[in-house]
């Protein structure tokens, strides 16, 4: 690994795992919450995250100064994986993004969840799993032999769609108004989180792509590279393991620097959900292809379609998990 | 000193938020929790909650790092 991929990947973590820890962003929390209590905070935070960019990233890539990949589009894989994957975030408690943030606080119950997803990750790649996962992604649809995008689906130039969405939901967001910006934690309030994520995104895709891996920010990949390395010894570390290491120390700064650092651990029932729900996880972000981060942020930068399956699919299993979980029981109570 | 109070310290996401929101609406018009809560984003969920929801915000008390006590009173009825 050369020093540039490897202290750009650091540096871009470190932002990363800086931001997600002061804006609390887990788009776990931004999914389930316009449902359990019809509050849309943090789904503007991922909204506004996705648009900023999308918009770099179309400009960067419109002027020929970046290569970039767009994420397959293998349908049956994006909404079974999307759809484990949001069932799984719920059970247990955050997205991947969230959940490394929270191991760099010092939330044990995360770091279980972390452990999971990682052996979620290896039993659909390589484990047991490894079958479904290679059904579920056997059927590829390509448009005029290009990965399907949101701008080729519809034969219209990519420039004016990654230009347009960003233009039509900033329209809304700007219409919401920004709101309260004085949180009771003393975090950053959404739209300062929604920015700085959108911001860091680009700068991992300016610099990823330098190194020749052309993609942004992601978590399955990394993820899985370091739990191959800790079990079989096989070293596939690129920059994007890099970058999660970073993320993990730069929410650690974070929190320790704001006085948020605690060593936090909760009852075994939950431990046990929170280690299940991981591996839920982990299996459905391998078979999609992608997480939260790496399609839900990234995969839609790009325009993909597989992307927006993905996230739509996690979007309606994080509810239906949180349907069962806890609105259903809340509203019993209520009756 | 608040009526009652809920230890939601170590808990994972949402159960601070869940469990706030039912014992609040158990809660006599007027009657008061302390809910102690050990994460961040819980303090604020559960603070954006109650507001929302007309209840009032007493108090938000420090108690540490990452360590907060809530109090809640609940509506008045209608």
């Amino acid at each position: 690994m050369g020093g540039f991929e490897l202290t750009s990947g650091i540096a871009v973590g470190l932002a990363f795992g800086y931001a997600l820890q002061r804006g609390r962003f887990c788009v776990n929390t931004g999914f389930r919450d316009i449902l359990m209590v019809k509050d849309s905070t943090m789904f503007r935070a991922w909204a506004l995250a996705v648009i900023v960019q999308m918009a770099g990233v179309t400009i960067l890539s419109g002027l020929d100064l970046m290569p970039i990949t767009v994420p397959p589009f293998w349908w049956a894989a994006n909404i079974a994986g999307g759809l484990m994957f949001g069932v799984g975030m719920v059970l247990a408690g955050g997205c991947s993004s969230g959940t490394c943030y929270r191991v760099g606080e010092g939330m044990a119950g995360s770091l279980v969840a972390l452990v999971g997803f990682g052996l979620g990750i290896l039993l659909a790649d390589r484990g047991a799993l490894q079958p479904l996962q290679d059904v579920l992604r056997s059927n590829i649809v390509f448009v005029d032999g290009d990965q399907a995008t949101l701008a080729n689906v519809i034969g219209i130039n990519p420039l004016w769609v990654g230009l347009a969405i960003p233009l039509a939901v900033g329209i809304w967001l700007w219409r919401g108004g920004v709101g309260n910006r004085q949180y009771a934690s003393g975090g950053w309030a959404w739209h300062i989180s929604g920015f700085a994520l959108g911001a860091i995104g680009i700068a991992a895709w300016l610099s990823s792509s330098s190194v020749g891996r052309e993609f942004g920010l992601s978590m399955t990949g990394p993820i899985r590279t370091w739990f191959v390395l800790a079990l079989s010894g096989e070293n596939y570390l690129d920059w994007g393991s890099v970058m999660i290491a970073g993320l993990i120390v730069g929410s650690f700064v974070a929190a320790w620097t704001h006085r948020e650092l605690r060593w936090r651990v909760p009852r075994g029932s939950r431990i046990l959900q929170a280690g299940g729900g991981g591996i839920v996880m982990g299996v459905g972000a391998q078979i999609a292809g992608g997480c939260n981060i790496g399609h839900s942020m990234t995969g839609m930068s790009v325009l993909s379609l597989g992307s927006v399956v993905t996230t739509t699919s996690i979007l309606l299993g994080a509810w239906m998990m949180a349907y069962i979980l806890f609105i259903r029981p809340m509203a019993a109570q209520s009756a | 000193m608040a009526d009652t109070e809920l230890d939601m310290r170590g808990e994972i996401c949402p159960y601070p938020l869940v469990e706030s929101k039912r014992a609040v609406e158990k809660l006599a018009p007027g009657a008061t929790i302390e809910v102690l809560i050990d994460y961040p984003l819980a303090l604020d969920n559960v603070t954006r909650w109650a507001q929302s929801a007309g209840h009032e915000v007493v108090e938000t008390r420090d108690l540490g790092p990452s360590e907060w006590a809530l109090v809640l009173r609940a509506k008045s009825a209608g």
